[in-house]
């Protein structure tokens, strides 16, 4: 880091320490080579002087550099500590300019810091705390649908502020965007469905019924489940991501000042694009799936084409492809809103994007699965 | 010092030097024919209008991206043809403070700082503490040492960035921007450090800034960028640049001549 005054001829002795307790309080003499981390030895214990009235006062803690020839920052460093822990300031008049300069402008620079580090809350105030932000995070989200539902009504009304372009963008993203991914996977869930169904239909001798078990699964329930789980992984995450980077960037902040409505910006476009799409891919995915089935039964397990194709349509009804659609058109809107969600309410650093991305994920499946039992249990109850 | 290869940068002034440096980026030509040197214990200040291409000099510099003509050379070794093992030892030779503080948000400020220490020194947990715990407090920020950065405003985050940038005293230091966002107290106590690191460290900086207080109270050089010319236009150091400087670049300073004169020192 430096070196003292006197030139090189130092350079060659130890590093020394000694402390001194004299009229002007404790004194620490520092000599030699002080450059790759010798210790300085503890002090004694601090004696407190007290001025003419009789009141305590800190002792200044002096120390003399004079003989010292080199010193680098781990030098500084324990000086700097050591001041910290005995809570007294360093009189550092006799210190080489180097290290001076160094000490006096933390010194200024800290001038009414309190470093001792952070205190662990203790446990009733940890749950207490748990408590606030678990009733912060239900009222933001209650807050957020509610101002979702008036951003609805008003685009009803023909008074929204959205920008075409942005739906045009959203539909884009959403919609064909997705397709890869969802062909792949209704495709394979639908090979695994056929298989499954057809090795227990073949053992009571109905394979002929596997375009029943397929087309109903499929169209009822698998694909819808499938496409908002896809959408959640795909666009619910990138949702979050996109509304949480922009969150950290204060993009949204600027919106707000300007006195525009984030969620009529931001949130609706988004949502009424997976509103629009969701159904549409439920449908291809249902499709896709039902192909997948059909290979399987009349390429593996015999069963004729058109039989298949006939029993296929007649399982078909306009309640399954109803129920199917309107599930589809659920999920998609619970993702919109998960990712929606939590990136708007993310925090600003790049950390806190990642951890909104997360939770919009998650939160999508958990709300996805609710939905499906809660819409299952009804159509049940209701002979759907 | 706490780093301990300091031998790996090679002997004989000029520490850095640029020659005839062209910096592009895709479809387009930022600078060319900058040529410039670096002496040991010297401050460089980069300077020019918003643009003009000094935080993508500064990339150059450090090696994170390599120019389209010229080369970067510390010592004899030319930047662009070092392999992974010369890099990776050079680039522990310097200190970097990136213009928004890019401290990594899943660690505290603490660790931040200690990061480097604990990788590239031989200090043991409690004395990379206290070291980070000092760096922290020549920047007024050892009170934020188990912040995580999310907590701190932009200008905090500079000081801390900078308090990590120094955490290995590096020779040599490139600071971007280091005191935009700052109040004028802790820019004069950033410039005051700033010497302070050159006078008693022999630390060399090359500085990015617009502060042309800054510009006055710290700088040996200052290079100037013109975004219009395409080029660097002037080096010398800011008063002598103040009578002999083309125009444009006596008029960038005029205004801070003023303000520098009777600023901090």
């Amino acid at each position: 880091m430096g070196e003292a005054q006197q030139g090189d001829a130092g350079a060659g002795q130890a590093a020394q320490a000694q402390w001194q307790q004299d009229e002007s309080g404790l004194r620490l003499r520092l000599s030699g080579d002080w450059r790759g981390g010798p210790l300085l030895p503890p002090p004694p214990e601090p004696q407190d002087s007290t001025d003419p009235l009789g009141a305590a006062r800190p002792l200044l803690l002096h120390v003399d550099g004079q003989a010292l020839s080199h010193f680098d920052s781990r030098l500084a460093a324990q000086l700097w500590a050591l001041s910290r822990s005995r809570q007294q300031a360093l009189n550092t008049e006799a210190l080489p300019p180097g290290l001076r300069g160094m000490l006096d402008l933390a010194a200024r620079q800290s001038a009414g810091d309190t470093p001792n580090g952070k205190r662990r809350p203790r446990w009733l105030t940890r749950i207490g705390l748990d408590w606030q932000a678990r009733y912060r995070r239900t009222r933001d989200t209650l807050a957020f649908t509610g101002e979702l539902l008036i951003a609805v009504y008003r685009a009803l009304r023909g008074s929204t502020a959205m920008r075409g372009e942005d739906l045009a963008q959203q539909l884009h993203a959403t919609g064909p965007a997705s397709l890869p991914i969802v062909t792949l996977v209704s495709f394979l869930v639908g090979l695994i469905i056929a298989y499954m169904g057809a090795a227990q239909l073949q053992r009571l001798g109905a394979q002929a019924f596997m375009a029943d078990l397929v087309t109903i699964g499929v169209v009822r329930e698998i694909a819808a489940l499938m496409t908002g789980i896809m959408l959640a992984g795909r666009v619910g995450a990138a949702f979050a991501a996109q509304l949480g980077s922009m969150q950290a960037n204060e993009e949204i902040d600027a919106l707000r000042a300007l006195g525009l409505n984030p969620v009529e910006h931001l949130v609706l476009p988004r949502v009424l694009a997976m509103a629009l799409m969701a159904p549409l891919l439920t449908t291809f995915a249902a499709v896709v799936g039902m192909l997948a089935g059909m290979l399987v039964a009349v390429g593996i397990f015999h069963v004729e084409l058109l039989d298949y194709l006939y029993r296929s349509s007649k399982a078909i009804t306009l309640a399954h492809a109803g129920i199917g659609l309107l599930k589809g058109t659920v999920y998609g809107v619970l993702v919109a809103m998960a990712g929606c969600r939590q990136g708007l309410h993310a925090g600003r650093s790049a950390q806190a994007v990642g951890e909104a991305t997360t939770a919009a994920v998650v939160q999508a499946i958990i709300w996805i699965v609710i939905a499906a039992s809660a819409l299952t249990i009804a159509f049940q109850r209701l002979g759907w | 010092m706490v780093a301990q290869p300091q031998q790996a940068l090679p002997a004989p002034s000029p520490l850095l030097r640029a020659e005839d440096l062209t910096l592009a980026v895709p479809g387009r030509v930022l600078q060319q024919g900058i040529s410039f040197e670096l002496q040991r214990g010297e401050i460089l200040v980069l300077m020019g209008g918003s643009g003009c291409g000094k935080s993508t000099l500064l990339r150059h510099l450090i090696g994170l991206q390599t120019p389209a003509a010229g080369r970067v050379l510390y010592g004899e070794q030319d930047l662009a043809e070092a392999d992974d093992d010369t890099l990776a030892q050079l680039r522990r030779q310097f200190g970097v403070m990136f213009q928004g503080g890019a401290l990594w948000s899943s660690m505290t400020v603490g660790e931040n700082v200690m990061l480097p220490l604990t990788e590239f020194s031989e200090l043991d947990e409690d004395a990379a503490e206290q070291m980070a715990r000092f760096k922290l407090a020549l920047v007024g920020m050892e009170a934020a040492f188990d912040e995580l950065p999310s907590a701190l405003s932009g200008g905090m985050k500079k000081r801390a960035a900078i308090a990590r940038a120094m955490a290995l005293d590096p020779p040599l230091l490139f600071l971007d921007e280091p005191s935009a966002g700052l109040d004028p107290l802790s820019a004069a106590s950033l410039d005051e450090l700033i010497l302070n690191l050159r006078d008693h460290l022999g630390t060399s900086i090359v500085l990015v800034t617009h502060e042309l207080s800054s510009i006055f109270a710290v700088a040996d050089r200052a290079l100037f960028l013109d975004a219009k010319e395409k080029t660097m236009t002037a080096l010398d150091a800011p008063r002598r640049l103040l009578e002999t400087a083309p125009e444009a670049v006596r008029l960038f300073l005029r205004r801070g001549e003023t303000s520098g004169s009777g600023g901090h020192a």
